[in-house]
């Protein structure tokens, strides 16, 4: 069954993708203006998106394409599909009142762009020519579902593989920006694993000796009438605190006695190691890699725009 | 200068000696033959050990390095993180070998904390514990204990080096004496050159603190292990329940050991180099609180030791006897007679002090000839001798008035319970419960 094509305000022809969404199959770009997805199934929509992504004919990776706000529920679990980073998001019932100037600007500079470019394969130029035809900067996005937290949806679905395109999506903002065609503004500054890049880590204490993370920490109380010093469990005696070397009950914190630090006991069996400075281990949640925190990769993190340069360079 | 003379002979001639015996018996009848015997009863302890009893020194060594126990070496200390290198240097050239080293920051402001933390991590020390808040050196000493392995507990203070030997031998007492619940080293000044002040504390280090130690633990009455370096059985310590709140805690200690019977030696070839102050009025302020734990602990908190109840020991009460007697006693009638001359007699002063100076004078020099004998390094000792004619207005003037000071300000307004040397708020609570 062919898609179904409506013709909407301004003119503006929309074709709603069902079917084609499931066969992940591109439908003939010229016959409408605008793609509007009314397929449920999240993994086929993000496939397509992808290929729509990847697509050489900028007709067809620069088109704009909606997500039904109606079908939200059945993506919602999908989150880290990041479906409305990979098209120009949601609209209401085929409603585009409020996106007609949006949409515009974006035929605009397709109709524009066609007569500079027919095919493109550069990935660095597809996707400068995708931000130059919506105006927009190349921001990221916070999650948790990316593997650095950190991700630019858009840019990482040029490639396969979360680490790779982590990896390789990087490589190429960074080509951009030292080819001047990017312009990078800084936003913040991540750890990451030092070997899998990902920024779901876990840092915890370790035993100095014997880099066991299963520790227990002890308070140290001060008894000043006697000066003896041991860890609150000592002086514990029912509900009350009563020192074990003067039998006096301390009473008032500060005045009978006061809490001058804490020690860790390594609860490693055959190490049972007591210190007050311990290490810091790093398990990475992705690769189960253990690290120094020192050994941890850092990574600025960007919002990129367009420079002149690049926007001249399109059009020569 | 031959006025000097001439008034001093002229006085001799025309004093009879039963006025120089009333003015100044305690001179004749208390500290000539004090000296004496001093002198007499070193040299035989000091003779007896180097050549007599050789071989059950020998045979405690065996012993020792055969059972060869883990000693942890306690260092508690504020804002002493300066000196901490030069101990940790020792501790590495010591002829006992297992050692571990705690190192106890009561609350440094300074960067003991990242000195400290830095050793540890280094290997260079085995723990580096950190009190976040201060809590006075008896707290410091206390977490260290709770923390140490050692069968042996030697504390030391941060600014003390030991000498190669020192732990060494400062163990071989335990494998020779029954009952023996403590050690204390023999302190020796190591900043002697820094000014008159610390050459003429190197000479009473010798002469007098030193010397007073042999004889009171051949006497079996020795009672203060100086902070700067002792050794004690960690199950002694704990069963005292370690340190009590400062200053004077040192002292503190080893009368705790005393009173539940065990006893104390001094070990004069276990030496320590100790730090000691440079200038006058930080002297001062030592012995001040040196002093008044005198009373605070000897007249007050221990006042048990004098009445005989069951635990009452002999040896303690002489202990006590001998430091009251001596230190305190002697001070006071030395002082009620110096007014008596001046108020009654002030012309005889002029021929009383140059001959008292020159009988103490006597007497020191032949304390010094004594020393001589026993000391290691005889070529730096006899180096000082110019100082010796000081001495008797160091020891006779500086430091009894000093003394005398800290004995009437404890009595009378608790002084040491405001020493800043510990927190306030410990020593509110200590005077509280009268510890």
């Amino acid at each position: 069954m062919p898609e179904r094509i409506l013709t909407l305000e301004n003119g503006i022809r929309a074709q709603l993708l069902d079917e084609c969404i499931d066969r992940n199959e591109i439908p003939d770009a010229d016959s409408a203006d605008i793609w509007i997805i009314n397929n449920e199934k999240a993994w086929e929509v993000r496939e397509f998106l992808i290929s729509v992504i990847r697509h050489r004919d900028p007709k067809i990776f620069l088109k704009p394409i909606f997500l039904q706000k109606d079908l939200k529920k059945f993506y919602k679990e999908y989150k880290n599909y990041n479906l409305k980073y990979l098209c120009d998001g949601y609209i209401q019932n085929v409603n585009i009142q409020n996106k007609i100037p949006y949409i515009s600007f974006i035929l605009n500079a397709i109709k524009k762009l066609n007569e500079v470019v027919l095919q493109e394969d550069n990935l660095l130029k597809k996707n400068i020519l995708y931000y130059y035809s919506r105006n927009k900067n190349i921001e990221f996005y916070e999650s948790s579902d990316a593997l650095s937290g950190y991700s630019y949806p858009r840019i990482e679905a040029c490639y396969d593989g979360t680490t790779e395109a982590y990896a390789n999506g990087r490589t190429l903002l960074y080509i951009g920006y030292k080819s001047d065609l990017l312009r990078r503004n800084y936003a913040d500054t991540s750890h990451i694993c030092h070997k899998c890049n990902s920024g779901f880590l876990n840092y915890r204490e370790e035993c100095p000796k014997c880099r066991e993370h299963n520790l227990q920490v002890r308070v140290l109380i001060h008894h000043f009438r006697c000066a003896h010093v041991a860890t609150e469990q000592n002086f514990v005696k029912g509900e009350k605190l009563v020192c074990p070397k003067c039998s006096m009950e301390l009473k008032n914190l500060g005045v009978d006695y006061d809490k001058p630090g804490k020690i860790f006991y390594c609860l490693n069996e055959i190490c049972g190691n007591e210190f007050q400075k311990p290490l810091i281990g790093v398990h990475c949640i992705n690769c189960k890699t253990e690290q120094t925190p020192s050994e941890l990769n850092v990574e600025k993190i960007y919002t990129y725009e367009l420079t002149q340069k690049a926007i001249n360079e399109i059009f020569n | 200068m031959e006025s000097f003379w001439e008034i001093i002979f002229s006085n001799l001639r025309y004093s009879d000696w039963s006025t120089i015996f009333n003015w100044g018996w305690y001179v004749f009848i208390i500290d000539i033959p004090r000296f004496l015997i001093l002198e007499i009863v070193v040299l035989f302890v000091t003779f007896r050990k180097r050549f007599i009893s050789k071989d059950k020194w020998k045979s405690a060594r065996e012993k020792l390095m055969n059972e060869f126990p883990l000693i942890t070496v306690l260092v508690p200390g504020h804002n002493e993180g300066k000196h901490l290198h030069k101990m940790v240097m020792s501790m590495q050239k010591q002829t006992y070998k297992n050692i571990e080293i705690i190192v106890v920051d009561d609350g440094s402001t300074d960067y003991t904390g990242i000195i400290g933390a830095t050793f540890e991590k280094k290997g260079m020390i085995s723990k580096f514990l950190r009190s976040e808040i201060r809590g006075g050196k008896a707290s410091a000493a206390n977490l260290g204990l709770k923390y140490s392995k050692g069968k042996f507990i030697v504390h030391i203070d941060a600014d003390s080096s030991l000498d190669n030997d020192a732990i060494e031998k400062s163990l071989l007492p335990f494998y020779i004496y029954k009952d023996l619940g403590g050690v204390g080293g023999n302190l020796m000044v190591r900043n002697d050159n820094d000014s008159l002040t610390s050459t003429m504390q190197y000479l009473e280090y010798q002469q007098s603190i030193s010397i007073s130690r042999i004889v009171v633990s051949s006497l079996g009455i020795y009672k203060i292990i100086s902070g700067a370096f002792g050794v004690f059985p960690r199950q002694v310590l704990e069963r005292v329940g370690g340190w009590d709140v400062g200053p004077g805690l040192d002292g503190d200690l080893t009368v705790k050991i005393r009173k539940i019977g065990y006893n104390i030696h001094f070990e004069q070839t276990a030496i320590c180099n100790t730090h000691v102050p440079v200038d006058w009025a930080k002297l001062a302020k030592q012995r001040l609180r040196w002093s008044r734990s005198l009373i605070r602990f000897r007249l007050r908190k221990h006042s048990d030791i004098w009445i005989p109840n069951k635990n009452f020991r002999w040896s303690n009460f002489f202990s006590f006897f001998e430091n009251v007697f001596f230190g305190l006693v002697l001070d006071i009638t030395w002082m009620i007679y110096m007014f008596r001359i001046i108020i009654e007699n002030p012309e005889f002063l002029l021929f009383w002090l140059p001959l008292k100076y020159l009988v103490y004078l006597l007497l020191y020099f032949m304390q010094f000839l004594v020393c001589l004998l026993i000391v290691k390094n005889k070529k730096k000792f006899l180096s000082k001798i110019i100082y010796v004619p000081l001495y008797p207005l160091y020891m006779g003037y500086f430091m009894r008035i000093v003394r005398t000071i800290a004995y009437l300000d404890e009595f009378f307004f608790f002084d040491s319970y405001k020493d800043p040397w510990n927190p306030q708020k410990t020593s509110k609570k200590a005077r509280e419960f009268g510890a």
